[in-house]
């Protein structure tokens, strides 16, 4: 069990003056305790990496290291501001329910879906830099589409600006996209601005479930050719014959846009009353570890009885939840030369 | 040499002997491998390369190598990093930027005559291609199966689908999401000769920085169910308070406006465009119905800006814009697209050099928080013009992914990078 304990005393006066009580956490974990740095502001970050570096002192921004005894963080960074054309600049520490209650109450959207519930309570940096892909397209654009800049700490101190506040402002290559599933360990996002969107005035949730895996391939074409503008067309299907398959369907537009859909979706009658999703999410986190596959047919490949696949139709990309623990090849991969070298822009 | 226009450039002159030596290697090394032009063969077809679609800029090639295959550029790049030889890589040569112009020194490597189809999936519209392939070929490629590439831009039969990605290059009245969407991996080779396959967007505007861009796998479109492109005129304070309804409207594609029309395209299935229709015409009584709403009509021989401008700033600008114009003695037009906060001008009658506008120009966009974005690249057009738009830190990563993919800095060289600061003095010889 996890213990986090304000106000630590760390062996070095320079980090002691630096950070303040709530920002200074010892933590004992069953195996193991470190020090937890977590600064409020970007620029008290800045200057706890430079005395790091000066004092020699080996830190780690991620959970997955051997023996270094200071872990460095930007949970506490939470800034959230939304300015005009909807640009959205959110602290790197910001929590996906925090990011949506306040783009609710003024009218926008995101996109940012946090998967099945392994990852609920993921910070935006974190998730950013896991990259793990969503089914969820708002205006045919993913989360990773929306991003338009983004600033980071390197471990040296060096706070950098990437990308710009304009939607539509590009200079040469966008280094602020190389980050995303870059699972990048020596540099901490500390800020990263998103072009979100205006709610629509309708949108329509939809749910069918099915008896056979054929029928719900059957509708599962259909509506994938004759609707073209999905923000969300997933399969969640069960291994077990005896279980039932879900299909799940989003999109949105105008009031009269929607009427217009209402004429033209195949089965719209046969959906059931309820949006399924919460629940199937729910249902899903109790059964097992999810692992990302890139394909249909390798999920398919790797399917058993007793696990159920998340089957993201707009991206033909899906999650294999089993009790199993699967193999390395399975769910990570080793990085590539060229994001090695991408890798060194930051050094 | 044409002097006139080359107001940057030295003189390219001609290397002596020992300098052309290492030139003289790589040449013997791939004669058979593809086609050269120098001082010393065919000679007279050199001015064919010396700049793109802008006159601005030019200068005439040392070397051309046109390739026979894409397979044989990983060997040439590798040769010509032995030797450090600066390559340049020229696609289509479309460009307004002066991307392509040829470096003092160096070879000039073509890849726009590379066009074929090496992989076409007519399930999922999903295709591999060569560099030069054009936007035009894609789309009568998968027109029978309800495909068509997304780029919409006036040289669509002719821009090479490499130089397109490599310098973010799409119509004015689209957003940098259409090359997201379609441009899904490239191969490269870097400035060792190495191949490498890594997301496009990664690729998206470095002009050849990380590298030669070999082959292209993309996503097509598919072809909207119906598109429907209509005009109606507007002032600019009206434009602007529907600004959020226009964002709200989820078949728009794209929405321009030139001063006095306002140009509309829906596209998407057809029962959510017909249903937008009706909305915009309730809206706007004096829309009709065009074949093709245009506000900007491409034109050579023009300097070609854009620029992301926030809103409320674009009517001061504009009005900047013309007071800065009827000072020099030029004319302007103009198109901003209304989604993208993008204001894309075309400056005619540039008598003087183009120094005269841009500087007084980049200083009001400082002035109203706007920036020059790479619409159709940097180039040589624009390089000078970068230092206000760029933070210190952000250029020295950019220079560490060069020098990463390229540790001896054969492309891209004196070129890209602007000096950090506000450095607009140049030295004119």
């Amino acid at each position: 069990m996890k213990k986090e304990m304000p106000g630590a005393k760390t062996p070095w006066n320079a980090i002691n003056q630096l950070l303040a009580p709530d920002e200074c956490f010892a933590v004992q974990e069953e195996k193991q305790s470190y020090f937890l740095f977590a600064p409020k502001q970007v620029n008290k970050l800045s200057a706890l990496l430079l005395r790091l570096q000066d004092q020699n002192i080996p830190f780690s921004f991620s959970r997955h290291f051997a023996d270094q005894s200071v872990l460095v963080s930007n949970r506490a960074l939470q800034s959230l501001a939304i300015g005009k054309s909807a640009v959205i600049e959110a602290g790197g520490g910001c929590e996906n329910q925090q990011i949506q209650t306040e783009l609710w109450k003024q009218g926008y959207e995101l996109g940012w879906e946090e998967e099945l519930p392994f990852h609920a309570k993921c910070r935006l940096a974190d998730f950013w830099l896991k990259g793990y892909p969503s089914g969820l397209r708002l205006r045919s654009r993913s989360l990773q589409d929306r991003l338009i800049g983004l600033e980071l700490a390197t471990s040296s101190g060096r706070l950098l600006h990437l990308g710009h506040k304009h939607p539509s402002a590009q200079l040469g290559p966008a280094l602020h996209q190389t980050f995303w599933g870059s699972q990048a360990e020596g540099i901490c996002l500390t800020k990263l601005f998103f072009q979100g969107e205006f709610r629509p005035a309708e949108r329509i949730q939809l749910s069918w479930k099915f008896d056979s895996l054929d029928d719900l391939w059957e509708l599962f074409s259909l509506l994938k050719t004759k609707i073209l503008s999905w923000e969300r067309l997933d399969c969640i299907l069960s291994g077990s014959p005896q279980e039932q398959q879900f299909l799940i369907a989003q999109l949105s537009g105008s009031k009269e846009e929607m009427a217009a859909f209402r004429q033209e979706c195949p089965k719209i009658q046969e959906a059931l009353p309820q949006y399924q999703l919460a629940a199937l999410k729910r249902y899903l986190g109790q059964c097992g570890q999810a692992f990302l596959f890139s394909s249909l047919s390798k999920l398919r490949a790797a399917w058993q009885t007793s696990e159920y696949i998340w089957y993201h139709g707009l991206i033909d990309q899906g999650w294999l939840i089993t009790k199993r623990s699967l193999s390395f090849e399975a769910s990570e991969r080793p990085r590539l030369d060229w994001e090695k070298k991408m890798a060194m822009a930051w050094v | 040499m044409d002097t006139k226009a080359s107001i940057y450039l030295l003189s390219s002159g001609v290397l002596n002997q020992e300098e052309f030596l290492p030139y003289r290697h790589v040449i013997h090394q791939f004669y058979d491998q593809g086609e050269f032009l120098s001082f010393e063969h065919q000679s007279e077809m050199l001015s064919c390369y010396q700049s793109d679609s802008q006159q601005l800029h030019t200068r005439r090639p040392l070397v051309v190598f046109k390739p026979h295959s894409a397979a044989v550029i990983a060997a040439f790049v590798q040769a010509c990093c032995q030797e450090a030889i600066p390559l340049a890589i020229r696609c289509g040569g479309t460009g307004l930027m002066g991307g392509c112009v040829p470096p003092q020194k160096g070879i000039l490597l073509l890849t726009g005559h590379l066009r074929q189809i090496l992989h076409y999936d007519s399930q999922t519209g999903q295709a591999t291609v060569e560099p030069g392939i054009t936007p035009k070929q894609l789309s009568q490629r998968g027109f029978q199966e309800g495909w068509e590439c997304p780029l919409e831009m006036a040289a669509n039969g002719v821009a090479g689908l490499a130089g397109c990605l490599s310098t973010s290059a799409r119509g004015y009245h689209q957003s940098l999401h259409t090359l997201n969407t379609f441009f899904q991996w490239v191969d490269i080779i870097d400035g060792e000769g190495n191949e490498h396959r890594m997301p496009a967007r990664f690729v998206c505007g470095a002009e050849g920085m990380l590298g030669v861009i070999i082959r292209l796998h993309v996503q097509l479109s598919r072809i909207p169910q119906m598109r429907l492109e209509g005009q109606f005129c507007s002032e600019w304070d009206s434009m602007q308070d529907q600004w959020d309804w226009f964002k709200a409207q989820s078949s728009l594609i794209s929405l321009t406006w030139d001063g006095r029309q306002c140009c509309v395209v829906l596209a998407g299935e057809e029962w959510r465009v017909q249903a937008a229709w009706q909305q915009w015409q309730e809206r706007f009584k004096s829309i009709k119905r065009v074949a093709k709403a245009t506000n900007l009509h491409f034109g050579l021989g023009v300097l070609n800006l854009s620029h992301a401008v926030p809103l409320y700033h674009m009517a001061s600008l504009l009005h900047e814009l013309k007071a800065l114009c009827e000072t020099l003695s030029l004319s302007f037009t103009f198109v901003i697209n209304m989604l993208e906060e993008a204001l894309h001008i075309q400056i005619t009658h540039l008598k003087q050099t183009s120094d005269h506008f841009l500087v007084p120009w980049i200083n009001l966009l400082e002035k109203h928080g706007a920036m020059l974005i790479s619409h159709y690249g940097v180039g040589a057009v624009l390089a000078p013009y970068l230092p206000p738009f760029y933070q210190e830190g952000e250029l020295a990563c950019l220079k560490q992914l060069h020098q990463a993919f390229d540790p001896r800095q054969i492309m891209l060289r004196q070129r890209f990078f602007p000096v950090p600061g506000k450095s607009l003095e140049k030295i004119v010889l």
